[in-house]
């Protein structure tokens, strides 16, 4: 698909939401003005979009189905969960809900919500990042490939002592090079771009260069590069972190919302 | 400059699993085995490889991501050289995700299952708080819905199988009477809304139907089709907290069920018909002559009222305009009228003696003693007070209009009711002598039909004396006592004895008042020689007057009901002492009645227009009240006069003094983007005549508080 027709199909499934919308709409103020329960339609509404909004988990947990691309999926899903913060807005009907219940249940929608737009807006900013900082890394991949990049690093330091029968690079390394290696550093200066401390790190290397003969100055110069590698990792890490950690509020608290909004349907029905 | 750290070729890296719920413990350090842990989480790895024998040897089957056969090789017995030490698997990330789902579900689980077993459950269940008005009532669900008594956790066995939203209307009922139709639409019959929908079907307004409305009723169809019921929170929606007001509803939702629909008052509202005139005055009163005549001749011109609210005044809601005091407006011009001033007779003869035929009724129908001169006819009130004795009321009956003062001497039926009705008379007159007001009271119960109340009879007996009785009777039967006696003893009178009216008494130097006159300001009275017992209207709102027309404004449970109407043609007379029905007009629906009083307003009858006048005095121009209500111009006063004739009770004819109020004239203020104009500001919906329901609420009080020593009492068989 090229990006053109992505663009138009994302422009129709974004004008088929606001006519989903306008319809509910619709409904809604017809059933309003006529008396009849609005407000089961708009709840009904919107917790079978709330429904399908799930399916999309568990359509992840079943990627052998041939039903429809993921990347289908989390476009509807993205267009369903806007429809449904509209639906949102026309069940409450401009009230703030007062029952402890309401009031939960409304705040773990709005949890949802909010970490959806969250979730959308990292995975629509941080992939994009990643792929311009450097080597794009699988996730899981990432402590193992950091473990080998410390064991390169302690492996540079041994061959500095004993071929250039100088300390001072391993007299570096436990100092300042052991800590930034051996976890991941820097995770939240990396997400907001912040990259003093790894200038530090470097501007103490160059420091270090007028003490180094030409042997060691090899030798630093290849830990240079993988200073810049783990870098790179712990950017990758924090990145794809980010990308993973915010479903750790998006789905725990939805299928909390589910619960709710079943009993809240379950007692509308019954207490109304 | 970076160093590319990944490998994708299948011999130089794994294929990874982000899926599984663990992972080797050794993967973070790059020394993952391939086996991997369990479902379980724990470590399956033995060693690097699987040695495959071929022949009669045995070969390394590492694989090329792990670094390829090993230099060692597999041992003799076949087993792999590079054993993998066991490790501790850690969960991956997908897994602890789970475990959060798990977390944050058996959280919510056990908040509410907290809730279902908690006595408080129900309070954290509540979708908000109530209304003001409902605040104290719901401290219980079940308070206000059926089948959900107890704990939330009760609730399952009762609630699907009774609850629905109609039966909790009925729990509203307890509280709240909203009349005998009350899930009916505007609580209504249901006959009487099929008429109002096929007059309001008749009027239809083309093209003017909102298309919101329009919209709504093809989408969402008929609200409540006819015939079924509305459940009392189709508009009173509760738990939307203390302020929210429960008779809130939109126009349009106020129009979802009318057949005539239209966008406001000032755009499609129907012209106003009759309002605010849907009868005629309770107190007659011609506006147009009062203001166009009277109010203009000399002598009243000084006071008359000069402004509208000279003589009406809001009730105390400030809503309907009412009349002041008789004494503050008519009384001015009319008091000395009402008392009787210049009247022809001043006084009603309530007890008088007629002239019986004294030549035949001898014998066997003698009549013993009974005045020369009597001549008067028997009063309309003594015809009543009469009725209450059987054997008069039947010589009455059968006398009819018979001239009493000249019998047929042949027809001794005549002759002995007579007779009947002389000895009835002298009885009521020797009674009413000995037993006083007490008798008078038994004897308007016996002519009535029906026991009278403590006001009324306060009011009929009006203070009646032995004194008066005396100076009218005594000197018409000297021996009175001695031929009751002797006549209720079945003791024989064979003679009737005319006696002379005593002289009149010699005129004084000075000039004495007249009876009448005499009690100008009412009581009772009599004239020489007249036989006859004189009342006087004391002025206004004369309780004597009052009482007798509320007792004989109907006659249905009187034994003479020809009594009973005379009494009240006499009293409701247009010249009739007291001028009582020149003001106050007589209904017949929807009880017969006179109207004492002007409308007022009462909280149980809820109209369907309501409109507060103390909010619009300070709007209208210089044309005062009549910038609402406009004089009608032609010949207004006939047809006004025309509605009160006597005889014409029905209080739906009538032609008022002002003009039905201009639609226009309320649209000018009340209209979009001005003032409200909404349905609920001018309407009710509940219409009818609902009584508060009052609680059936036992006295309670301790024994020990009432008196301590009633309890040590025992009790007796």
């Amino acid at each position: 698909m090229t990006p053109h027709s992505r663009r138009y199909r994302g422009l129709a499934l974004f004008l088929l939401t606001i006519l989903a919308g306008g319809g509910c709409w619709v409904v809604n103020y017809a059933l309003t003005v006529q008396l009849h329960r609005a407000k089961v339609f708009s709840g009904c509404a919107l917790l079978t979009l709330l429904l399908l909004l799930t399916l999309f988990n568990a359509r992840k947990k079943l990627p052998f189905l041939p039903l429809l691309k993921a990347a289908t999926w989390m476009r509807l899903h993205i267009f369903a969960g806007l429809l449904s913060g509209f639906l949102f807005c026309l069940h409450l009907h401009g009230r703030i809900p007062q029952g402890i219940l309401e009031a939960t249940l409304a705040v773990l929608y709005v949890v949802v919500a909010a970490s959806g737009f969250v979730g959308l807006a990292l995975s629509r900013w941080l992939p994009a990042r990643l792929t311009i900082h450097g080597e794009n890394l699988i996730y899981e991949r990432i402590p193992a490939l950091r473990a080998a990049v410390h064991h390169q690093v302690e492996e540079l330091v041994e061959q500095s002592l004993a071929t250039t029968h100088s300390s001072t690079i391993a007299d570096f390394y436990e100092s300042r090079l052991r800590w930034y290696f051996a976890r991941p550093r820097f995770l939240c200066a990396h997400l907001l771009g912040y990259r003093q401390s790894l200038f530090t790190l470097l501007e103490e290397v160059n420091a270090l260069d007028r003490f180094l003969d030409p042997a060691e100055r090899n030798i630093m110069g290849q830990i240079v590069v993988l200073i810049n590698t783990k870098n790179n990792l712990d950017f990758q890490l924090a990145g794809q972190r980010l990308l993973k950690l915010w479903l750790f509020v998006h789905i725990p608290v939805t299928y909390g919302l589910l619960l709710f909004a079943l009993l809240h349907a379950v007692l509308a029905f019954t207490l109304s | 400059m970076n160093r590319w750290l990944q490998e994708f070729s299948f011999k130089k890296s794994f294929y990874e699993r982000p899926n599984q719920k663990w992972i080797c413990g050794r993967a973070c350090t790059g020394q993952g085995c391939l086996a991997g842990p369990d479902a379980r989480g724990q470590c399956t790895a033995t060693a690097e490889c699987r040695p495959l024998r071929k022949g009669d040897r045995w070969h390394c089957t590492r694989p090329a991501a792990m670094g390829g056969p090993c230099a060692t090789g597999p041992a003799p017995d076949g087993a792999c050289a590079c054993p993998i030490p066991k490790c501790n698997p850690v969960r991956s990330l997908r897994s602890w995700r789970g475990l959060t789902v798990l977390l944050v579900l058996g959280t919510c689980l056990a908040g509410l299952l907290f809730v279902a077993g908690s006595p408080r459950g129900t309070q954290m269940l509540s979708p908000g708080k109530l209304s003001f008005a409902h605040a104290s009532v719901g401290s219980q669900c079940s308070d206000c819905h059926v089948g959900v008594a107890g704990r939330p956790a009760d609730w399952l066995a009762t609630v699907s199988q009774t609850a629905s939203v109609r039966s909790d209307s009925h729990l509203c009922l307890h509280c709240h009477n909203v009349g005998k139709a009350p899930f009916q639409p505007h609580s209504l019959p249901p006959e009487q809304l099929a008429r109002s929908t096929a007059a309001a079907q008749t009027n239809r307004t083309a093209g003017a139907r909102p298309a919101g409305l329009q919209l709504a009723g093809l989408i969402a169809g008929s609200p409540h089709p006819n015939g079924t019921d509305i459940a009392c929170a189709t508009c009173h929606q509760e738990h939307l907290g203390t302020s929210h007001d429960l008779r809130q509803l939109s126009n349009q939702q106020c129009q979802s069920c009318h057949v005539r629909q239209f966008a406001g008052l000032a755009e499609g509202h129907p012209q106003f018909v009759a309002y605010p005139f849907e009868r005629r005055n309770r107190i007659i009163f011609d506006h147009q002559s009062h203001i166009q005549k009277h109010f203009l001749d000399s002598p009243q011109a000084g006071l008359a009222p000069h402004t509208c609210v000279d003589c009406h005044q809001t009730d105390l809601k400030g809503d309907a305009m009412q009349l002041k005091p008789f004494a503050q407006i008519c009384g001015t011009c009319h008091g000395e009228q009402v008392k009787g001033k210049g009247a022809v007779q001043a006084g009603f003869a309530f007890l008088s003696l007629p002239h019986f035929d004294d030549r035949v009724l001898r014998g066997a129908y003698a009549i013993g003693e009974w005045p020369e001169d009597a001549d008067q006819p028997i009063t309309p009130f003594m015809r009543v007070l009469l009725s209450a004795d059987p054997v008069t009321r039947a010589a009455l009956a059968t006398l009819g209009k018979t001239d009493l003062t000249s019998l047929p001497k042949n027809d001794t039926n005549l002759l002995a009711a007579a007779s009947r009705l002389a000895w009835g008379i002298k009885g009521l007159i020797y009674d009413l002598g000995r037993l006083g007001q007490d008798e008078l009271s038994r004897r308007i119960e016996g002519g009535l039909g029906h026991a009278i109340t403590d006001h009324q009879r306060e009011g009929s007996v009006a203070f009646l004396n032995a004194e008066a009785l005396h100076t009218a009777f005594q000197p018409a039967f000297p021996h009175l006592q001695t031929e009751i006696l002797a006549y209720r003893q079945r003791q024989i009178i064979a003679k009737t004895e005319l006696v002379p009216s005593p002289d009149a008494p010699k005129p004084g130097p000075d000039k004495s008042a007249a009876p009448e006159n005499w009690v100008s300001n009412g009581g009772w009275y009599t004239t020489d020689g007249s036989f006859t017992l004189f009342y006087r209207p004391r002025g206004h709102a004369d309780r004597f007057l009052s009482s007798w027309m509320d007792l004989t404004v109907t006659d249905e449970q009187a034994p003479n009901p020809a009594a009973v109407q005379a009494v009240f043609s006499l009293l409701a007379a247009p010249k009739a002492a007291g001028y009582c029905a020149k003001c106050h007009s007589v209904d017949d629906q929807p009880a017969r009645l006179v109207n004492w009083l002007g409308a007022r307003p009462d909280g149980m009858i809820h109209k369907f227009n309501r409109f507060s006048h103390s909010a619009h005095l300070s709007l209208i121009n210089n044309q005062g009240c009549f910038t609402c209500h406009p004089l009608k111009v032609n010949n207004a006063t006939a047809a006004y006069g025309d509605a009160f004739l006597p005889g014409q009770h029905d209080i739906s004819v009538y032609a008022g003094n002002f003009q039905v109020i201009d639609k226009a004239t309320c649209a000018q203020c009340h209209r979009p983007a001005m003032v409200r104009d909404d349905c609920l500001l001018c309407h009710n919906y509940h219409v009818g005549t609902f009584r508060a329901v009052m609680p059936n609420v036992k006295m309670h009080t301790p024994a020990s508080a009432v008196h301590p020593g009633l309890s040590s009492i025992p009790e007796s068989d």
